[in-house]
């Protein structure tokens, strides 16, 4: 490093090659816009597109693709997540940090928004990053495109074979037992948690020993407010409703914007099934009194959390 | 019998480095007669049928009841197919590769230079 050196030296030194000049700029440019490590970062995302062109990455027997998952699905709602329904998570060491558990929770808005805030929750905010498995209804598994992402995504048909295959694997499943009776309800039926099913998925939580994690999610309700049904459209298409809300389809695409509501995931303490013995899984008494008890934990803190929310937005 | 491992079709078609096009499936059977017809392909609407319904087996029995072990993964097995039949798709796993080193090699030949351009500069 000579002081006499004049600043211009590197020209000096590589005299006016217009092309070299060119490249060295782009170099520069690749590097400001990728930060320091540009060379491992290219050469990691060329090599994700690469495996994924060929055809080179794991599905698990439920069509699960952990690596599209974590790189491009998540990235994708991240967004929402953070920024527009600023979801807070509570209670996520109620989530087991391994082995199997049902995660049960409340369903609302519309769209089955909450159960991919729920996933994120999960996968974020736990210090073990789990991926909640969850249980759709088989009208996700006719349409297309959405078939196809739930699949990936990690979702498989709420059914029992399924259910008990994952949980035996030590799978965290997540099911919302609703239904279309939960997201499809009026505005005005806010918060009121419809029928649990049949208690199918207690039964299965009870012959596999594993534990309930009731989940009440706050906010997914005002995002699309029900007011209304297109009821001879929903049963020409096959569909459970078409929706009316104050701004779809009045306002065409623009109405599908999600309205920016605040949103709480509360998980609550697990209620341990292990001690019941598989026999009980078919006891009809014993399933109904643990679906119920499930099914009040989540409504009584549903109402905590309204009153200690306030505003719907904020 | 089974080997271990899911294969979904999408991903053996791109193992195959074949190019793929999604389409519903009524129109499939229309273009798929198209296809026949032209001689550019040689599969029935039934065979079309029975690769898009998926399926697993479950290989829990062969294992412990038959005690047979399968030498070769799902994937192990089709890559050797394709070996044998179908090389030289246009999507080729070794042509992508080549695509791939080129493409790093140059961004690393670009912020090499970008990186003597900066050490000219402080020196």
């Amino acid at each position: 490093m000579a002081d006499e050196t004049p600043p211009d030296a590197a020209d000096v030194r590589t005299p006016a090659n217009p092309l070299d000049e060119v490249l060295e700029l782009l170099g520069e440019l690749v590097r400001t816009a990728l930060g320091p490590d540009a060379d491992s970062r290219v050469a990691e995302g060329l090599s994700f597109i690469r495996r994924r062109l060929t055809g080179d990455y794991e599905v698990d027997l439920f069509g699960f693709d952990e690596e599209l998952t974590e790189r491009v699905l998540m990235p994708m709602v991240r967004p929402l997540y953070k920024y527009w329904f600023r979801v807070e998570v509570r209670g996520i060491e109620n989530v087991p940090a391994e082995g199997a558990a049902l995660l049960v929770a409340n369903h609302s808005g519309t769209i089955p928004i909450d159960s991919l805030m729920t996933q994120i929750a999960v996968h974020d905010e736990h210090p073990a990053r789990r991926h909640l498995r969850m249980l759709g209804a088989d009208l996700a598994f006719r349409l297309p495109v959405i078939a196809d992402l739930a699949r990936k995504s990690g979702t498989t048909l709420a059914c029992t074979e399924d259910t008990e295959r994952l949980l035996d694997s030590g799978q965290l499943v997540g099911v919302w037992p609703e239904g279309f009776k939960g997201i499809g309800k009026p505005y005005t039926e806010r918060y009121k948690l419809q029928r649990f099913g049949r208690g199918g998925f207690v039964s299965a939580a009870v012959r596999t020993g594993a534990p309930i994690v009731p989940c009440s999610i706050v906010g997914a309700e005002e995002i699309y407010p029900l007011i209304g049904n297109v009821e001879p459209l929903a049963r020409l298409l096959g569909l459970p409703y078409v929706p009316v809300t104050p701004t779809f389809p009045w306002l065409g695409l623009l109405g599908l914007v999600p309205l920016p509501s605040k949103w709480i995931i509360q998980f609550g303490s697990p209620i341990p099934t292990d001690e019941l013995g598989t026999a009980a899984a078919d006891d009809p008494m014993l399933v109904f009194d643990l679906t119920d008890r499930v099914r009040e934990t989540i409504q009584h803190t549903l109402y905590a959390l309204l009153t200690e929310r306030g505003s719907v937005f904020r | 019998m089974a080997g271990d491992g899911i294969l979904l079709l999408s991903q053996a078609v791109r193992r195959a480095g074949r190019p793929a096009l999604p389409l519903p499936s009524m129109a499939s059977s229309v273009v798929g007669s198209w296809l026949r017809r032209a001689n550019l392909a040689s599969f029935s609407p039934e065979q079309t049928q029975f690769l898009t319904y998926g399926r697993g087996v479950d290989t829990t029995k062969m294992r412990t009841e038959l005690g047979f072990t399968p030498k070769h993964t799902t994937a192990e097995a089709f890559d050797a197919f394709v070996q044998a039949r179908c090389r030289d798709g246009l999507l080729d796993p070794r042509r992508i590769e080549l695509i791939e080193n080129a493409i790093t090699g140059g961004v690393q030949m670009l912020t090499s230079m970008g990186r003597r351009r900066e050490g000219g500069a402080d020196g």
